[in-house]
């Protein structure tokens, strides 16, 4: 500790360099190790690999320097004092010509908004690596050395987006994270359907990537930088310049969205997610669930100031409402899911649409504070399947399990299931529950178009949440006990004697990480409460102390008179829309729990009746099938996307195999053979004939030059 | 005779006369020609080629009177002396081949082709 | 009958010989002699090259080349190339042309041993003549037609003048025959002789005193080609005596008998020792 405090000590006592509000101190280089130790991890994962190690090694690596990040994370964040720090890592780009320049150095830029993102990005990764220590156990080997090499790699690259400084190591963090992405999708790679969803998720993301390196691009052009410091002192200022077009600046947020939704799902570009359960669980829930679809919302929230430029706020009304569709969509198609993974999928989607929803109704505390509870308890509940998944061969059907609470061993992944459950349900006094409330009630208190009916259709959707996901928990793990194995047997049976199945349960490792998990979605509730003077508790301080808070009204209006005056227009059902929230979402939530213990706990055979009868009516009988087929929506894709594409692929592939490789080049290759062989009789090898064609040339050759002196060419 | 060629002597040389030895030797040149290129004989190729040289020999004393320079005369002699050693190694040479086929055929001679 | 025609033609041709150069003059007879001498001439070669191209013994064909060696020893004569004209007689028609007889009896001797008098296949029939002539006529059509649009475009010809100055300029390299050209009159010599040329003769100057040299005294063509032979050319002249030499060791050598020697005695002649018979490798093991 006397170490630590010498250590910023002497951070403090080097002069600071003032760049706009921010001081560069290069001191605090140990920061550079949050990226350091997961390249570190990635190399030493690869040389097991080349050593063809066979023990859980890449695993204790991974898990060593990710808990290395952390704490390195944990006293950055000792050591912050707002505003906040650049911290110079390396030199990167540095350059410069007569009239201007481009810097981006590998830098980081530490506020609070990234402070909070890079703590539950490292922890949770430690954790869950742990976790995978013992869920990828099947694969020990080369397999297992590739996964963690993979999840060394994926932490690197969430910590240089996380903490970038400026926009190109944002991008660099960007793009590492969709390969990474890319690379554990895939890890069975054995398996078509994983290939497939890999390259899907790679490709749509790419879609998004081209949004945002378009925006970069334009950022650059108008306000001449892509450091973050340089940014917001020049749009605060508002001092861009606009070098061709006044559309530039306008087109950054649009830009910036489309790269959010590709890589956060949403609508249109929700449809790699679901099918990236195919990767194995603990990448589902480090990748899919917590860390790098928030992504998207940590882009938005970073470059709040973008959206704010100008009076009408289009972008983010769009957002907003965009936020709020793809909420609902998933919800309903995640109510017709049979296979657990990809309801957790769908309600991933969701609440990414909640946040959204929340970064588009001027509320990134809201915004964020969701993102850190949802990381918790979605985190939770992906293990949790995995868990499952990985005791029953791979069973994920929830027709085909049940009762698992009762059976040894699995007490701990039931509760814990519980509790995820009871916060994505929005259950009161969750953590879940004050997070989807601060967002919630922004629908109702900020002006917009159309923003109440958002909130009223986010509040169905939130009733749908408690249905489905408490579907999911009293059909798997309530009721009678019944079980079915899945078809991945893993090499040796786990114990089939005499043709009976026994689940696998989860040991010290997959339990001790959903407990700590579990646990810590239940603590995220306490920020909420944490003293402070902005409503909202510690995670609203974190947040508003940030570039995520630049001008949105009601903060700046906090930071000048110093208390604050949120929610005082508006008003819901006649009261105080903070109030009238608290009652309704509880409520909401309740109905949800109740009617899917009524379909799932007591009356199953109601449920299946239900949905027969549904089927059985033609008028209706649209809306479950549907849902079950996920709205059609790749359908649709494939049939406007990828078969034109197809086709035009083939015609090309036809084009280039006879136009150019058969009539072009070989028909030019022939060309030499053609005359070779057309002029082959005059070699005979006798000398005389030898003799003609060299005699003939000769005359020609002065009959030529003759013509020309004859007709004053060369004279 | 002498009187003849004092009469001769000093008489500066008309251009039909030049074109007409000019066009001669081209004449022989191009029958030279014809022989070599036509005949299969070997030595009667050589032969034609003793013809392509008297034509030569007249251009250049013909070009060398017309300029009363008698290089021209001078080379004919080396033209003399090349001609003859070229009949000679080229007899020797068609002697050689007669011996390795037992024929003067130029034909019998194809092999520098596919 | 024959013989009579060959005197008579014999004859003739050297009676026209002596009135193209009795005659004085470009016009009149002198010219008019000379114009026929070159016609006949001309037409003799051609005629007999055409012929030696075309026959089909060979021997005749060489034949017909003394004929055209004798044409353009007539044409070199209307030159005025006294001593090219008899070198090319001696040389050609001498020298090579016996050469090549004795190589066609050899050859056409050894082939004929069964069936004497049969002209061989390849004499008879030409390989590709059409070509062959084609080219041949194009060369020729170029060539005339280059000579006779080029021709006027020439440096005009020696005066006689000029040819008189080069004549007295070798007079004055060659002392003897200037001194037996001085002897025969009283020409008293006071020092260094100039040769001037004035209005058609030679003059010589010595110390005030002239004296006009007669024709028959200036050195002729033979002399100049002597004279540019050695003097101007001896370089030249050097290496074509080279060149015979090694023609004559060519033929030496071309002409010695060859033996195939076996493989121990190329290797005796290289000094390496004969394989050994186990060193041999069999190739059909």
């Amino acid at each position: 500790m006397p170490a630590l405090s010498m250590l910023t000590k002497v951070a403090q006592a080097s002069p600071p360099v003032p760049v706009g509000d921010v001081h560069v101190l290069p001191d605090l280089s140990w920061a550079g190790l949050i990226l350091w130790l997961p390249l570190l991890s990635l190399a030493l994962c690869g040389l097991c690999a080349a050593f063809k190690c066979r023990t859980k090694l890449p695993a204790w690596i991974t898990v060593a320097s990710l808990a290395g990040s952390f704490v390195t994370a944990l006293w950055l964040y000792l050591n912050y004092e707002p505003p906040g720090d650049v911290i110079m890592i390396a030199q990167w780009i540095n350059l410069s010509w007569v009239g201007g320049g481009f810097d981006a150095n590998i830098s980081f830029y530490v506020d609070s908004l990234s402070l909070l993102w890079i703590l539950f990005v490292t922890g949770l990764g430690t954790l869950i690596a742990f976790y995978a220590s013992e869920y990828m156990e099947p694969d020990l080997g080369k397999g297992y050395c590739r996964f963690f090499a993979g999840v060394s790699v994926f932490l690197f690259a969430m910590s240089a987006l996380v903490l970038a400084d400026n926009l190109l190591l944002l991008y660099l963090g960007w793009e590492g994270v969709g390969f990474a992405s890319y690379w554990l999708i895939g890890y069975y790679y054995t398996k078509p359907e994983a290939v497939a969803a890999a390259k899907k998720a790679f490709i749509v993301n790419r879609i998004g990537d081209l949004g945002l390196a378009l925006a970069i691009y334009l950022c650059w052009t108008s306000f001449g930088t892509v450091q973050y410091d340089e940014l917001m002192t020049a749009i605060e200022a508002g001092q861009y310049q606009v070098m061709t077009e006044d559309w530039f600046v306008a087109a950054i947020p649009w830009l910036l969205m489309l790269a959010a939704f590709g890589k956060s799902a949403q609508l249109p570009l929700y449809v790699w997610l679901p099918d990236a359960m195919e990767g194995p669980t603990p990448v589902s829930a480090l990748i899919h669930a917590a860390t790098m679809v928030t992504a998207g919302v940590y882009l938005l929230a970073r470059l709040y100031p973008m959206f704010l430029l100008g009076d009408d706020h289009l972008a983010l009304h769009v957002v907003a409402w965009v936020g709020g569709l793809t909420a609902l969509l998933a919800a309903t198609i995640g109510m017709a899911q049979y296979d657990i993974k990809r309801i957790m999928a769908y309600s991933t989607v969701s609440q990414l649409g909640f946040m959204f929803m929340g970064i588009g109704l001027l509320t990134t505390y809201g915004a964020a504070y969701h993102v850190f509870t949802h990381a918790f308890f979605k985190a939770v509940l992906f293990l949790t399947c995995g868990a499952i998944m990985h005791g029953f061969a791979g069973q994920l059907d929830l027709r085909k399990l049940s009762g698992l609470r009762k059976i040894k061993g699995w007490k701990i992944t039931c509760y814990a299931m519980l509790i995820g459950c009871l916060c994505l349900a929005g259950f009161p006094f969750t953590s879940g529950y004050f997070s989807k409330d601060a967002i919630l009630v922004e629908a109702f208190v900020t002006q917009g178009p159309g923003f109440e009916v958002l909130g009223w259709i986010a509040l169905f959707t939130a009733g749908l949440t408690a249905y489905y996901t408490f579907r999911v928990w009293f059909r798997v793990c309530a009721g009678p006990v019944q079980f079915e194995p899945g078809d991945d047997h893993h090499g040796d049976d786990h114990g089939h004697d005499d043709g009976q199945f026994q689940p696998h349960a989860p040991r010290f490792a997959m339990n001790s990480v959903m407990a700590i998990i579990a646990v810590g979605a239940l603590a995220a509730a306490i920020p909420y409460f944490m003293d402070s003077g902005v409503k909202g508790g510690w995670i609203a301080d974190m947040v508003n102390d940030s570039t995520a808070a630049d001008g949105i009204p009601a903060v700046r209006a906090a930071a000048h008179t110093g208390h604050d005056h949120s929610g005082h227009h508006g008003s819901l059902l006649g009261m105080d829309p903070h109030v009238a929230m608290y009652y309704l979402s509880g409520a909401v939530g309740f109905i949800g729990i109740v009617i899917a213990a009524w379909l799932h706990l007591f009356r199953r055979e109601d449920a299946d009746a239900l949905r027969r009868a549904l089927l059985r009516r033609p008028a209706i009988a649209w809306l479950p099938r549907a849902m079950e087929h996920k709205w059609y929506v790749d359908e649709f894709y494939h049939a406007t996307l990828r078969a034109p594409l197809w086709v035009a692929s083939h015609v090309l592939h036809g084009f280039d195999r006879i136009v150019i490789d058969m009539i072009l080049v070989g028909g030019i290759a022939q060309l030499p053979r053609g005359v070779a062989r057309w002029m082959q009789p005059l070699v005979t090898g006798s000398v005389q004939s030898s003799a003609v064609a060299m005699a003939g040339g000769a005359v020609l050759l002065i009959f030529v030059v003759l013509l020309f002196m004859q007709y004053g060419v060369l004279n | 005779m002498s009187a003849a060629l004092d009469m001769l002597l000093a008489q500066a040389m008309v251009e039909a006369d030049l074109a007409r030895f000019l066009v001669l030797s081209g004449l022989l040149l191009a029958v030279g020609l014809a022989g070599f290129l036509t005949r299969r004989n070997l030595i009667v190729m050589f032969l034609c080629t003793e013809l392509m040289f008297q034509a030569a020999v007249i251009a250049f004393v013909a070009c060398g009177r017309w300029y009363w320079d008698f290089s021209g005369q001078v080379f004919v002699i080396f033209v003399l002396t090349i001609a003859a050693a070229e009949a000679a190694l080229a007899l020797a040479l068609v002697v050689l081949l007669y011996r390795r086929r037992g024929t003067l055929d130029a034909e019998t001679w194809t092999e520098l082709h596919e | 009958m024959r013989w009579v025609g060959a005197v008579v033609g014999l004859i003739g041709t050297a009676w026209l010989l002596m009135l193209a150069g009795q005659l004085p003059g470009e016009t009149g007879a002198g010219a008019l002699a000379r114009q026929a001498a070159f016609i006949v001439f001309a037409v003799l070669s051609l005629a007999g090259a055409v012929q030696m191209i075309s026959q089909k013994r060979p021997v005749y064909a060489a034949l017909f080349f003394v004929l055209v060696v004798l044409s353009t020893c007539g044409l070199l004569l209307l030159l005025e190339a006294w001593f090219m004209a008899f070198a090319v007689v001696i040389v050609y028609a001498g020298a090579i042309l016996i050469t090549y007889m004795f190589v066609l009896m050899l050859a056409h001797q050894a082939s004929d041993a069964d069936n004497v008098g049969e002209i061989p296949a390849y004499d008879r029939r030409s390989r590709d003549p059409v070509a062959g002539v084609v080219v041949a006529a194009l060369l020729a059509a170029t060539i005339t037609t280059v000579t006779l649009l080029g021709v006027s475009e020439l440096q005009p010809a020696a005066t006689q003048h000029e040819q008189l100055q080069a004549s007295a300029e070798l007079l004055e390299q060659l002392p003897k025959r200037l001194d037996h050209a001085l002897a025969e009159s009283d020409f008293i010599a006071g020092g260094d002789v100039t040769l001037t040329v004035r209005d058609d003769t030679v003059v010589a100057h010595s110390g005030g005193h002239e004296m006009d040299i007669a024709d028959d005294d200036l050195p002729g063509s033979t002399s100049h080609v002597g004279w540019d032979l050695v003097a101007r050319f001896p370089a030249s002249l050097e290496v074509a005596g080279v060149v015979l030499l090694m023609a004559m060791f060519g033929a030496v050598v071309l002409a010695r008998r060859q033996i195939e020697l076996g493989e121990d005695e190329l290797r005796a002649s290289a000094g390496l020792a004969p394989l050994a018979p186990d060193e041999i490798e069999d190739p059909d093991a």
